[in-house]
């Protein structure tokens, strides 16, 4: 429980699949979070984000100091004191959870990025993808429905593989089409959401070359959820990769620190 | 298309000539008496090119295409293509296949910059300058031509100057407005165009001097390949001190003519002589230019500006980042497909720059 009197400071995350809000108090500790679904309706999701923080800690609006904003929605949040990049506060994120952290890995619902960091936690460089779809969470979504599972089944069913079906192609509606081919050819489902992991790790790793690999290497985003796909990322990189209990408030938990962090400047 | 140009069009009496690329001397067209119009398709959707020109290709070229297709440019009476890439070339073959513009005329101009370079492409500038006389019925004359390359030099001092007003540290003009007069250059009548800048420049000296933007940037490529990158790099706090790109720099520096008994010759060596573009053959002094313009102006940063499925400057690009990235000059390549369909992109990218930038400042 938080100290009566003790400051508060947000983090407000509008992603293309989640809005996720994150608060920490004046010295620093994580005091609660929220994660709702976007949909198409930022108010919405603003409004039950703050529903939730209100009926889970007993905290509202008037109780926070300061509130940033971030993710693709960050310029609809009207009680954000500014607006700074998901990239931004990723770093942020991953920089307090992990001091040592080089190297981001975030794999959200409508993009990817790697964000390569100084020494100091500033970021020098980043990779994004384009406006496509492959390497991403609704990668995984559309490959879910193709085969019929939850993506929540995918992480054991790959761990079940015996033999890994290859997935040549990146772009999701091609993807998605092989998937069918190897079903019909009578593949296990369980080597084919492996090959799928594979595929997503392929694509992400050529991302992390651009930059070259520094660790500590931290992931975020919900993808990190699935540690499937972890390990085939950390099997192509060779490298340990860090992940957080909860991957996808990174980017709000980033913002709530830099909301902090800009009011004592 | 631009509404100016709309209301000017009626008034215009002399035969209208499209043109695209740098490397296509305009002050020819204005010796024979016909008028430019630089040709630079549109933000519009694209809905008839695709049967021609495959989605994976320059956007730009697409949207020229397609614009054409829907009979944009039917006032068009010529138009002078270059062998600029692949994909200019395959638009010259489909605009003559498909589109009814009167004269066309593919304008060779060489990746290699030396004497044959030079000689080759007044070859081909005077193949070009006699078709164009015998069809428009105009008798070439050098005298004009002298007079054309005057009104053109003075143009592009006028934008020199007008641009040294945007890009200084008390800044009197936005790179947007400057941008916005310098397109407008693309179609208003030389003279007429003259005069506007002489009155620009003079309004502009006297105005109070903006607010500059905190980061002083450089930009390099062809075109805008997304028509709101200028105004999202000035919201984002950017300052454009150079803008080497084809409707940039490239267009407007002064050209160096050593006129002599032959006037196309001496357009020849000084349109060659210009900075390059990614397709000549060897850019290193290009890019070494370009480093020297980042240390005597306080250029913090480089963002270099990419159309989708552009090999040309993919590969420059390339080459251009590795040397930035040694020294290390900060630098961000963005890429559009000509339309605003990725600003938010861009926009996330651009502000991720700037907070780059700024950990830095």
């Amino acid at each position: 429980m938080r100290e009566k009197q003790e400051k508060l400071f947000a983090g407000m995350d509008i992603g293309s699949s989640t809005t996720k809000f994150t608060l920490i108090s004046g010295n620093n500790r994580v005091v609660g979070h929220s994660i709702v679904n976007t949909y198409a309706n930022h108010e919405k999701a603003i409004a039950e984000s703050l529903e939730i923080i209100k009926s889970s800690y007993n905290i509202s609006l008037e109780d926070i100091t300061n509130i940033v904003g971030t993710g693709y929605g960050r310029n609809n949040i009207p009680f954000a004191s500014r607006q700074m990049t998901e990239l931004f506060c990723h770093s942020k994120g991953a920089r307090y959870l992990y001091p040592g952290a080089r190297l981001i890995i975030d794999i959200g619902g409508q993009d990817s990025k790697v964000i390569k960091l100084e020494q100091n936690g500033n970021m020098i460089d980043f990779v994004m993808n384009e406006k496509c779809a492959a390497g991403t969470g609704k990668f995984l979504e559309a490959m879910a429905r193709t085969l019929d599972r939850e993506l929540t089944q995918f992480e054991d069913l790959a761990g079940k593989s015996t033999k890994k079906v290859s997935i040549s192609n990146i772009c999701t509606v091609f993807a998605e089409s092989e998937v069918i081919s190897r079903i019909s050819q009578g593949y296990r489902i369980e080597d084919i959401v492996s090959g799928i992991h594979e595929s997503i790790a392929e694509r992400i790793c050529g991302m992390v070359r651009r930059l070259s690999v520094i660790p500590d290497v931290v992931m975020s985003g919900g993808v990190a959820k699935n540690k499937g796909v972890v390990k085939a990322i950390e099997d192509i990189l060779g490298c340990t990769i860090f992940v957080p209990g909860e991957p996808q408030i990174v980017g709000s938990l980033g913002a709530a620190v830099y909301a902090r962090e800009s009011m004592e400047k | 298309m631009d509404s100016e140009f709309n209301e000017i069009l009626p008034h215009i009496e002399k035969p209208i000539v499209g043109w695209f690329c740098v490397y296509t001397p305009t002050e020819i067209f204005h010796a024979l008496n016909l008028h430019p119009y630089r040709i630079c398709g549109d933000n519009e959707k694209i809905t008839e090119a695709s049967a021609y020109l495959p989605t994976p290709v320059c956007p730009y070229a697409r949207s020229c295409l397609d614009q054409a297709l829907k009979g944009r440019y039917d006032f068009l009476d010529a138009v002078i293509f270059n062998t600029s890439c692949i994909i200019m070339n395959a638009l010259h073959n489909l605009w003559k296949s498909y589109i009814k513009t009167p004269f066309i005329y593919l304008l060779d101009v060489p990746h290699i910059r030396s004497q044959t370079g030079e000689d080759f492409y007044a070859y081909s500038l005077k193949t070009m300058v006699d078709r164009m006389s015998h069809f428009f019925g105009v008798k070439f004359n050098s005298e004009n031509l002298l007079r054309s390359i005057s009104i053109q030099q003075e143009t592009r001092q006028l934008l020199n100057q007008l641009f040294s007003f945007c890009a200084n540290k008390t800044p009197q003009i936005s790179y947007d407005e400057f941008q916005t007069i310098v397109e407008n250059g693309f179609y208003i009548p030389g003279e007429q165009y003259l005069d506007k800048l002489k009155q620009l420049v003079k309004e502009v000296s006297q105005r109070k001097p903006i607010k500059p933007g905190k980061k002083r940037i450089l930009i390099t490529g062809a075109h805008c390949s997304n028509p709101e990158i200028i105004s999202i790099l000035e919201e984002m706090d950017f300052q454009v001190v150079y803008d080497d790109l084809c409707i940039g720099k490239r267009y407007y520096e002064t050209r160096e003519y050593i006129t002599g008994p032959d006037p196309i010759k001496a357009i020849a060596k000084a349109y060659l002589a210009q900075s390059s573009c990614a397709r000549t053959e060897d850019t290193s002094d290009k890019h070494n230019r370009l480093l020297e313009i980042i240390e005597n102006e306080d250029i913090v940063g480089v963002v270099l500006i990419l159309m989708k499925f552009c090999c040309t400057y993919t590969y420059d690009f390339a080459i251009l980042k590795k040397k930035l990235d040694s020294l290390p000059i900060p630098n961000l390549v963005i890429e559009g497909d000509y339309t605003t369909s990725n600003s938010e992109q861009i926009r996330t990218r651009l502000q991720v720059f700037s907070e780059i930038l700024a950990s830095k400042l």
